[in-house]
């Protein structure tokens, strides 16, 4: 032995039975940070990416951009790419055609087409102001191929183009498009163009720097210095979010909450690792106390408890770090392979995070320093009078006498061990309130998120036929037809009709948008009634529905009149098809009734399984030009995948913070039963019987789960409550319920840790012989 | 009648070569009623004696038979039991519960055996012990003396046969030991209970209707020396 410290080797030997606990915890403590962290940069990696594949990987782009500034820009050393668009008829509202199909007009050069969007699937960027690029969808739509010729005709006349590639800058907007084409042209082509028309041009410069946080810094000196307009300036949310530059506040916001959940898992990695430090000086006070009786001094005590911990991390720490890489493979193979979808199908599985290894080692570090700090006080604290007489934990100066009733003795004396020691009951009672707390917030979050994603919605089409502009263009009998093909699972129709002139007995009203719901569409939105019920909707009648959310002035019980006929507001739903401000719902009778009008402006189809290609094309073959054919079956897909990864997250989140509850209450109880011990053994001597014994530990536990439930749920039911009606109810109209599911779960998940925590004190006191408990310590 | 018999009791540590013999072949009896202290050195084997005879812990080899019954016999739970209605301990330092008053502390066994305390033999205890102005006051607002009357309440409460008394007045000073070495004799015969007591001082054995001396595990009986 060179020095004292070469005792912490032997007692680690020693003691390696006892340290189990505190190595699991420090073990656990890396594991979750290694695994968060690794699993949450794999999804960035793969999130940027896809947001570079979907969005391009420029960073910013400037509207109405004088030259001189343009070409100021170019020159600046930290712009890698520069390229230009321009467009017309996005949106299809003007007479330029290819063939039958509308065309969207695009001006661009290769650097803005090729280089920041990756553009070109197949072929190549018009090399020829004759050449065109048109987006892949057009090959079905024109049945074209590279090299055939293609006219678009404008207002001003017909221009000749050769086909000479594939793609698109916006993938997301023409899928599943047939309605219309993209046409990308060189800018010489589309100027041309616009001369012809008599238009003028409004070129977009879309900029990619050196890196996002260079992006950053130029988009401010572009502003101050350069005197761009800030509304002039876009920037790309997807990368520069992804990279912690965007000043977007939703992105800003997910970045502190990832802040808030690392503090949240170190807090509670230090909560866990120090309980289990305080035990482990609980069972060794005699220890210190012989240490300082033999010349130790505080300071050597401290340096050793410190030192003592740190050394635990040379196994702790890799064992963590191997564990929480395993175990975030395991979860990107489940996303991957398990949800897939868009989000994850192209995450890699085995990958080494820098972030996730460095987190683990530092929060593994650094929370076992800190952990220490406490009982490291505590241990030097201990008098060398402790090495004679005993334990320095027994409550010798308990200040208050126990009050005993009609209870047991044993139950009584439990709850008096829980209740005797204010703090360390409020600590434990605020372990327990955090989670419970947390549980039942987080519950809040994922309604919520349930009600933001579309496809959670028990109507949610997989194919969309909507006329043209919301037009009633959709015969009824397309629908009859639909639903006999095979691999169709259902089908319904609604009818969309806006700003119909209507008073009210709202003062605010004076105009509605009618639509109308088909008995097939009414039977899938019962899920959805906040309000009242739809049994008076169904066929030709005088009541309506509205939609239930902060936006929409119409409210249940409200008239409305529409020429000669009065309708009456009896139920309300949480969500619709169409925009809800000022909307009535009706069934398709009222709505025929109401307005004249037969066709429906929307056919939503849910296809089952067995659907195929096949009953694509029979459904396409129904379809009209002027009737838009949105698949929405990938973007359903995505949602869900999303939906279920968040789930999975909150959950697991919510695991952890149990697990960390648990571990804190098992450490409390045996920190609790090892002060009590000589205690223990004389009350065995004088008769206590075991079973006696277990009821009273198993008393103090119950005690703080109990007082942990009532705070938890006093504290926690109030605020989901509140959250409820303020993120749930206001914009989706669901009435808050009783969670009495998770409460229940709550209930379980509390008293079982009770039980655990109860289990091995229990077992190692009742196992000591009963002289050894008496001379403990 | 014998209360107390103890058969060729042996207690060793360990294993082979490094095996501690605490006690090695010990045979007693002690009649209902008597006052018997064991003295010896430290380590000689005294409280591995009083540990055997109270059922705290398990012999290597032998018998105990309290009031004709075998402890070691017993499972654990009817030992417990036992030993709660039987066996009054009376330790040095004092084990009282801190969180609960002297009356508490006292009439604790009674609890555990979730029976109604007999109020006035606890009043009478109280009495005898010089507890009633304290009753209501916590251990750590006691002085030793009194903690440990405390600690001879809670042996008597149960009106036990046996009372176990390991070096009780070890941690008084002299006025307080006289006090309660005068207490347990009172005990011993207005309840006519059995008293073993293991001491250091010789002075203290004396006032014992007999004396047994442990030396190195093995048991001698030096007979009475009270007249």
């Amino acid at each position: 032995m060179r020095s004292y410290l070469s005792l912490i080797p032997i007692s680690a030997r020693v003691r390696r039975q006892q340290n189990r606990m505190t190595l699991l915890c420090i073990v656990i403590s890396v594991f979750l940070v290694t695994a968060i962290f690794s699993v949450a940069e794999t999804f960035t990696r793969t999130e940027e990416q896809i947001m570079r594949d979907k969005h391009g990987s420029w960073h910013i782009q400037i509207t109405d951009l004088s030259p001189d500034l343009a070409d100021g820009i170019s020159r600046r050393p930290d712009v890698t790419v520069m390229g230009w668009w321009d467009r017309i008829n996005f949106d299809a509202s003007q007479p330029y055609y290819i063939g039958e199909r509308r065309a969207a007009l695009y001006g661009t050069d290769e650097a803005y087409l090729v280089q920041l969007m990756n553009g070109v699937k197949e072929g190549n960027f018009p090399q020829r102001d004759d050449e065109v690029v048109l987006n892949s969808e057009a090959k079905i739509a024109l049945d074209v191929g590279i090299g055939d010729r293609v006219t678009v005709c404008t207002p001003a006349g017909d221009a000749e183009f050769t086909v000479s590639g594939f793609g698109t800058d916006d993938s997301d907007y023409y899928k599943g498009q047939t309605f219309m084409v993209a046409v990308y042209m060189t800018r010489n082509a589309f100027h041309t163009l616009m001369a012809q028309n008599g238009l003028s041009e409004s070129p977009v410069c879309t900029i990619q720097f050196q890196s996002a946080e260079k992006a950053s810094k130029a988009r401010a000196e572009l502003q101050e210095s350069g005197g761009v307009p800030k509304e002039t300036i876009l920037e790309n949310k997807a990368v520069m979010g992804i990279a912690g530059q965007s000043d977007n506040e939703a992105i800003s916001g997910i970045y502190v909450i990832a802040i808030f959940l690392f503090l949240l898992v170190m807090a509670a990695g230090v909560l866990m690792i120090s309980g289990s430090l305080n035990s482990s000086i609980a069972q060794r006070t005699q220890f210190f106390g012989m240490m300082r009786c033999i010349g130790a001094s505080r300071r050597q005590v401290m340096r050793f408890v410190r030192l003592e911990a740190l050394s635990w991390c040379k196994t702790a720490v890799p064992c963590g770090l191997a564990a929480g890489t395993l175990v975030s493979w395991g979860i990107c193979a489940y996303l991957r392979f398990g949800i897939g979808g868009e989000e994850f199908s192209v995450m890699p599985v085995i990958s080494f995070s820098p972030l996730g290894i460095l987190g683990g080692v530092l929060v593994g570090v650094v929370t076992v320093y800190l952990s220490a700090q406490a009982p490291a006080k505590k241990a030097a604290r201990v008098s060398p009078v402790m090495a004679v007489s005993g334990n320095a934990e027994l409550p010798e100066s308990c200040g208050h006498a126990m009050t005993l009733r009609s209870r047991k003795i044993e139950s009584a004396l439990g709850i008096h061990h829980a209740t005797g020691s204010r703090k360390n009951w409020f600590l434990m009672t605020a372990s327990y309130a955090l989670s419970i707390i947390l549980f039942l917030c987080f519950s809040v979050g994922l309604s919520f998120a349930r009600g933001l994603l579309p496809s959670q919605r028990a109507y949610q089409p997989d194919i969309a036929l909507n006329g043209y502009a919301n037009a009633l263009v959709i015969e009824q009998d397309i629908a009859d037809k639909i639903r006999g093909i095979s691999g169709v699972e259902y089908a319904y129709g609604s009818s969309y009709l806006r700003d119909i002139p209507v008073t009210s007995s709202n003062p605010e009203i004076d105009h509605i948008h009618l639509e109308s719901y088909d008995d097939a569409l009414l039977e899938l939105v019962k899920e959805s009634v906040a309000q009242g019920n739809l049994s008076g909707i169904f066929g030709d009648s005088n009541e309506v529905i509205t939609i239930l959310n902060k936006d929409n002035p119409l409210k249940m019980g409200d008239t409305i009149q529409i020429g000669e006929e009065e309708l009456q507001i009896t139920c309300t739903l949480s969500s619709s098809i169409f925009p809800s401000k000022c909307l009535i719902i009706c069934s398709q009778e009222t709505f025929a009734r109401l307005t004249g009008e037969q066709n429906y402006t929307m056919i939503g189809i849910r296809l089952n399984p067995q659907a195929d290609d096949s009953t694509l094309k029979e459904i396409n073959k129904l379809v009209e030009s002027d009737v838009i054919f949105g698949d929405q079956r990938e973007s359903n897909r995505s949602d869900n995948s999303t939906f279920m990864a968040v789930q999975a997250a909150v959950y697991g989140f919510l695991a952890i913070i149990g697990m960390i509850t648990l571990f804190y209450t098992m450490n409390s109880i045996s920190i609790s039963t090892v002060s009590r011990a000589k205690q223990y053994g004389a009350m065995r001597a004088v008769g206590i019987s075991n079973r006696q014994l277990s009821r009273m530990i198993s008393a103090e536990a119950l005690t703080y789960a109990a007082s942990g439930l009532i705070a938890g749920c006093g504290i926690g039911i109030p605020l989901s409550r509140f959250l409820y009606l303020r993120i749930v109810t206001r914009y989706f109209g669901t009435l808050w319920q009783l969670p009495i599911i998770t409460l229940c779960i709550i209930i379980v998940f509390v008293f079982s840790c009770s039980v655990i925590s109860v289990y091995a004190p229990t077992k190692r006191i009742c196992g000591m012989a009963i002289v050894d408990t008496i001379n403990e310590l | 009648m014998n209360l107390l018999e103890v058969q060729s009791l042996s207690k060793a540590y360990g294993q082979g070569e490094t095996a501690v013999h605490a006690l090695k072949n010990v045979s007693f009896s002690v009649p209902k009623g008597e006052y018997v202290a064991v003295v010896g050195e430290s380590g000689s084997g005294k409280s591995t004696l009083l540990n055997m005879v109270g059922a705290l812990d398990t012999p290597t080899s032998g018998k105990v038979l309290i009031d004709g019954k075998d402890t070691f016999s017993m499972k654990e739970k009817q030992l417990t039991v036992f030993r709660r209605r039987n066996i009054g301990f009376i330790f040095q330092s004092f084990n009282l519960i801190p969180e609960l008053t002297v009356e508490q502390n006292i009439i604790f066994p009674v609890l555990l055996d979730y029976r109604k305390p007999d109020k006035r033999y606890l009043e009478e205890l109280l009495t005898v012990l010089n507890l009633k102005e304290r009753r209501r006051h916590l251990p750590s607002q006691l002085s030793g003396g009194q903690q440990q009357r405390v600690a001879i309440g809670r042996a008597l409460i149960t009106r036990p046969a046996l009372i176990l008394a390991d070096e009780p007045t070890g941690n008084l000073d002299s006025q307080n030991t006289a006090e309660v070495i005068r207490l347990l004799k009172t005990a011993s015969k207005q309840y006519e209970q059995t008293i073993l007591m293991i001491t250091h001082s010789q002075s203290i054995a004396q006032t014992a209707d007999r004396v047994l001396q442990v030396s190195d595990g093995v048991l001698t009986d030096l007979g009475g020396c009270r007249e």
